[in-house]
This record gives structure tokens, C-alpha cells and sequence, in this order.
């Protein structure tokens, strides 16, 4: 009787693979106990690839390399077409901001993955310094800092106030969606203040405050029936008809 | 069901010797023929889940991945995992229950030993793999059920564990071996079966952490300390069925009482598990279960919408209302020449949801009784308070890791 080196069942002499995992069958005999155990040992660390075996740290590491090769090399080939076509940086530049852009989000990701606040904050940067220099890049400052930087601001405080809102809730349910709705009101809100001021140089709101009238009384509702009433046999009296 | 809240069930048999593939090949294959009935796979009609005829061999897989996996659709509702001196079998709880599960691995057993050695051990089940009853087959709720019984009225909900879930996949589970004699002993000195003793040492070591965290300042909105026991229908009603047919009963405590001792505990769910097997209060239990199957105007509801409502009455009638589930198997008894594969069993009950986080089960064999926490959290407080407990009670407990003890 000899025994599989990898999920340790007893084989039959004939047989040259287990049946169980597909393992060739060895020939050495199954009372060989310390033969097994290193064998196991073998075939679990052959079964790891190198890259399995690196620490959270080194993945890290080694996918910021790969990425900043690709887009170094991308911001090179970019620069050096344009040259070639048009002997000045021309539209080259759009795309080296937006290389330097990437590059400098998977920088963030790499050095601080856990840092919600460093993450957002350097990504809102990064994103800030981007449409600015589009604008930029188009002559005249026209749309950036009236429109788009402030836009973009607000749903990166939105979304930013609202994930540590969830995440501190202790009791998950309705409230979450209570909260989002809250959270598209109040942007939309955002939204038609600042393209009225960019419009006209004069707040006005009309169809946000539409918005927020029907999402207030149903987040409301949502609150009411999450805090308020009972889980189970409350809500079934809730709604009986 | 989710992928990582499956409804699976694994009974594990350690035996004294490696498992030798061929003779379980053969054994396996003989009991697909003894329980047709097991060969099946869930489908979805429009108003119903209903189970379809799958003639298919069952699977028998290296046991190298996470226990009690989630099945795929189309596929068998049980798995054989083996390794190396490692028998197990995955029930979908749908198929059957603990109850029926045993009986099934009982038999492949006692097959296995018979291919592994010729002899007719098989002729010494009460049921033969050449003798099918139609019983097997039947729905005994549906026979025991009476119509006119008025149903259990829902209950509040009950303190559940306040710890952080695991990352993903979070279902672990640990294992502890017992020595029975000793745990009967406690249990007899203090004149409750051992099922009562788990369950009040279980409840205790609940209310330890309760008070723990009311010190702390923390607040719980749910003070009464529920369990879960389900209850092998089957010691009750007369039946050789092999689908489900088992209930539970909750005992339970009020916190808001004050502090209970050990013994108060043990007084409390000796009375109540006496009281709520009563055939009557159980007929109340099967018509609830029953009940709403029988109405039409839930027959009518497509399946789609009452799944969502299934979902709902889920958490709200059922897991809210108990803190835990305690599953004893009881003491497994086998043909004596099958006992002489075995060296003990494990029985891992299907991995807790997110209210309840961690689960228990009890499954005994010789002098050994093995308990499984199945546990989807951070934390190991519940085990290590209740295996405390034990202790205290002067019962030591050896912590099982890949089928070897370690004194604790």
C-alpha cells in the first residue's frame, strides 16, 4: 500500500495517480512518515508561486514599479510623437498631466493604502492641480476655479463625510440609505448654486430645492422607521393594512 | 443563502487509520444507490425552490479548502472531503438535518469498513441498503402537523455577541475534545442531561460577556439571554424519515433580573428544554413551520417576492430572537466493528450569520465528546469564557488542531 504525497490516502498498488487530487503516485512505502511530511512540505511551498510568498509590503512595491514603468514609458513615447510631428510640446501636454496625475494617485496608494484622509486629501489634490492646469493649458481660466474645482470639492467632502459616517454607524440598515439620499440632496443642491453663480454671478436655486423637498420626508421616514420602530413584529404592525 | 452564509453542515470521522481512496470509492458508490434520494439538486420554479432528481456521483474531494462551502447551483447538495485519516461529509441543511445527515454517514462507514474488509457489518443497520422504506421519503412534519393548532407568537429579540466580524472569507472554526464520562458525571452530580450542562455553561459564559460590557458602560439594548436547541423530532414522533425533522426549543434567561448563577442557569434550562418537548407546545412549533406553506394566498405569491419576505421574516422571526445555537448529536452509536475505524467524530454546524457570529456543536463517540465553535468573528472570548467555565467546573478540555490534542 503506498500513501499520496499531497492529500495522504492510502493508493492502491496499480494505481499511478490518486483518484482524490490527481497527484502522480510515489513509490515509496506509506510507513516512511518523515519522507511524507517533508514531501508535503515541498508540495506546498512548489504550489506557492513566488509572487504568493512575497509580504502585503513587497505586492505593494512591485505593482508602484510595474505602474511607474508603464507610465513613465507612456509619458516618454508621448513627448518624444509629439516632438517628432510637430517640433514643440503640444497636445503631449494633456497627457504627461494626466501620466503625472495617475502616477501620483498610485504613489498615494502605495505609500499610505490604509489612510483614508491622506488617500482622499492627496487624490482631491492631484485632481484640483489637474483641472486647473486643463483649463490652464486652453488659455484663459474660464471654467476651473469657478465651476469645476469647486464641484469636485464638494463631492469629495460629501463622499468623504459620508463613508465615515457609515462606517461609524454601529446598527447598518435603512439609515445608510437614508444618509446617501441626504447626501445626493445636499449635491445637488451644490450643483445648482455653483453653476448659477458661474452663470449668472447670482445664487438661485430652483429644481435642487424640488430634490431635496421629496428626498428630506422620505430619508426621514428612513431614520424613523431604522431608530424608531422595533426590528420584526413593529414593522409588520407598521405596515398592516 | 450567501456564498459566505451557506446552510452546510459537516460530520467529520477521524479514523484510526489512513483513509485508503479505492475502498471509500466503492463504498461510495454503493451509498448513492442506498439513499437515491439524497441525489438531488435545488431549482427554482415560479412560486416554490423544489427539488429535482440528479443522478449524478457524488463528489469526493481533497478536504484542503474552507468546511461547510456554499454548493453551486445545478450541482449536489452534498460533498465527501477527505485527508488523511479524515472522512467528512457536507449536508445543504435543505437536504436533511443532523439527524438523517448521521444516519447517511453511519452507513457509508459501515460500507467503507466492509469494502475494506469484506465482512457484512451492513446487516447490522436497522435499515439495509437492499430495504428502501418509503418513510424515508415522507415530509414528517406534514404527517404530524395538525391544522387547527394556533401558531408560536414571535418572541423579542435576545443579546447577540457584539464583536467585529472576520475579513473574508470569515468562517473559522476550532474544536475541542471532552472526556464524556467526566461531563456526564458533572451533569448527573447535578441531575440534567448533558445537553442541559453545554447549554447553561453556554448561557453563563453569554452573561459573562453581557456584564462584562455593562461594566464597561456600553449599553445593549436586548437583555434576555436566548438558545437555540434544536431537538431530533424523531426521539418524539415515530419516523424514519431522512429529510429534515427536527425543531427547537429556547431556553432562556432575563438580564434584567439580575445576575444568575451557574446552577440558577442549569435549573432554568433543564425546566424549559422538559417543557417545551411536551408533544403539545411541539405540535404548536410544526404548525408554524407548516402553517404558512398550507395557505394559498402564500402559495400564490411568486417566488421572486417571497424570497425578499422569506429574507426579511428570516432575521426578524427567526435569528433576532436567540442568541445562539447549541447542536448536540448526542452520543453517535455504531455497529462494533465500524466502532473500530473510528477515533472520534466532529460535528460542524452551518457557519453562524452576522447576528448570531459564532455556533456550537456537540457530537459524541467512546469517551470522546468534541465540541465545534464555528465562529465568524475577530474575537475568541465566547470560547475561551465557556471553555474557562468548563474548566472551573473541573473539566478539562484539550484543544483539537489538525486531529491531534493539545492540553489546554
Amino acid at each position: 500500500m503506498i500513501t499520496c504525497e499531497n492529500c495522504g490516502v492510502k493508493l492502491e498498488k496499480h494505481m499511478n495517480y490518486c483518484p482524490l487530487c490527481g497527484h502522480p503516485a510515489s513509490t515509496i512505502e506509506s510507513d516512511n512518515e518523515e519522507h511524507f511530511s517533508d514531501n508535503k512540505a515541498k508540495t506546498k511551498k512548489k504550489r506557492l508561486s513566488d509572487y504568493l510568498m512575497l509580504s502585503n509590503l513587497q505586492k505593494r512595491k512591485l505593482l508602484w514599479e510595474i505602474s511607474t514603468i508603464i507610465l513613465m514609458s507612456a509619458l516618454i513615447v508621448t513627448i518624444i510623437i509629439d516632438l517628432l510631428f510637430n517640433s514643440q510640446i503640444t497636445w503631449s501636454k494633456y497627457s504627461t498631466t494626466v501620466i503625472l496625475v495617475l502616477f501620483a494617485n498610485i504613489t498615494l496608494i502605495w505609500y499610505k493604502p490604509r489612510n483614508l484622509y491622506v488617500l482622499s486629501g492627496g487624490s482631491l489634490l492631484s485632481t484640483v492641480i489637474l483641472l486647473f492646469l486643463l483649463d490652464y493649458y486652453q488659455g484663459s481660466l474660464s471654467w476651473s476655479l469657478n465651476l469645476g474645482i469647486p464641484l469636485l470639492v464638494a463631492v469629495y467632502v460629501l463622499g468623504i463625510a459620508l463613508f465615515v459616517i457609515i462606517r461609524k454607524l454601529n446598527d447598518k440598515g435603512l439609515n445608510m440609505i437614508a444618509y446617501i439620499l441626504l447626501a445626493a440632496a445636499i449635491l445637488s443642491v451644490l450643483t445648482e448654486l455653483f453653476i448659477s453663480l458661474n452663470r449668472t454671478g447670482e445664487w438661485s436655486l430652483h429644481w435642487s430645492l424640488i430634490v431635496l423637498a421629496s428626498v428630506l420626508p422620505a430619508s426621514l421616514l428612513l431614520f424613523f422607521i431604522h431608530y424608531r420602530l422595533k426590528k420584526g413584529t413593529e414593522l409588520k404592525r407598521f405596515f398592516h393594512i | 443563502m450567501t456564498k459566505e452564509m451557506s446552510t452546510v453542515f459537516r460530520l467529520t470521522a477521524i479514523l484510526n487509520e489512513t483513509v485508503s481512496i479505492s475502498a471509500l470509492m466503492k463504498a461510495v458508490s454503493r451509498v448513492e444507490k442506498r439513499f437515491p434520494y439524497f441525489l438531488v439538486r435545488l431549482k427554482e420554479g415560479f412560486f416554490w425552490y423544489y427539488l429535482e432528481y440528479y443522478p449524478s456521483p457524488i463528489p469526493i474531494e481533497p478536504d484542503d479548502k474552507q468546511p461547510c462551502r456554499f454548493f453551486p447551483n445545478d450541482g449536489l447538495l452534498i460533498r465527501i472531503l477527505v485527508k488523511d485519516k479524515n472522512i467528512s461529509v457536507e449536508f445543504a441543511h435543505i437536504l436533511t438535518d443532523g439527524g438523517g445527515a448521521f444516519y447517511f454517514f453511519k452507513t457509508l462507514l459501515s460500507f467503507y469498513k466492509e469494502e475494506l474488509e469484506n465482512t457484512d457489518t451492513v446487516n447490522h443497520m436497522p435499515l439495509t441498503e437492499y430495504t428502501i422504506s418509503e418513510e424515508e421519503y415522507e415530509d414528517s412534519y406534514k404527517r404530524y402537523f395538525q391544522q387547527d393548532i394556533p401558531p408560536m407568537v414571535s418572541q423579542s429579540a435576545a443579546f447577540h455577541l457584539p464583536f467585529s466580524l472576520n475579513n473574508r472569507p470569515r468562517f473559522h472554526s476550532s474544536q475541542y475534545m471532552i472526556s464524556l464520562k467526566q461531563i456526564k458525571a458533572a451533569a448527573d452530580h447535578k441531575n440534567v442531561s448533558i445537553t442541559d450542562y453545554v447549554v447553561a455553561t453556554y448561557m453563563c459564559s453569554l452573561q459573562a460577556i453581557y456584564e462584562n460590557r455593562k461594566s464597561k458602560g456600553k449599553k445593549t439594548r436586548n437583555k434576555k439571554i436566548r438558545i437555540q436547541v434544536p431537538v431530533n423530532l424523531r426521539n418524539i414522533f415515530p419516523s424514519n424519515s431522512m429529510r429534515n425533522f427536527s425543531l427547537f426549543v429556547m431556553p432562556e434567561i432575563d438580564l434584567r433580573l439580575g445576575h444568575y448563577t451557574f446552577d440558577e442557569i442549569l435549573k432554568v434550562v433543564h425546566h424549559q428544554i422538559r417543557l417545551e418537548t411536551d408533544q403539545k407546545l411541539i405540535n404548536k412549533n410544526i404548525s408554524r413551520n407548516v402553517g404558512s406553506e398550507k395557505k394559498i394566498y402564500v402559495k400564490s405569491i411568486p417566488l421572486f417576492l417571497k424570497s425578499l419576505i422569506l429574507r426579511l421574516n428570516y432575521y426578524t422571526k427567526g435569528t433576532n430572537q436567540y442568541s445562539g445555537v447549541v447542536t448536540n448529536l448526542g452520543k453517535a452509536k455504531l455497529p462494533e466493528e465500524t466502532s473500530s475505524l473510528i477515533n472520534y467524530f466532529i460535528f460542524t454546524p452551518p457557519p453562524p450569520n452576522k447576528i448570531l457570529k459564532v455556533s456550537c456543536g456537540i457530537i459524541g463517540f467512546g469517551d470522546k465528546l468534541v465540541l465545534s465553535f464555528g465562529n465568524i468573528t475577530k474575537s475568541m472570548l465566547l470560547e475561551d469564557t465557556f471553555l474557562n467555565l468548563l474548566k472551573s467546573n473541573g473539566i478539562p478540555v484539550n484543544q483539537l488542531n489538525n486531529s491531534t490534542e493539545e492540553n489546554l
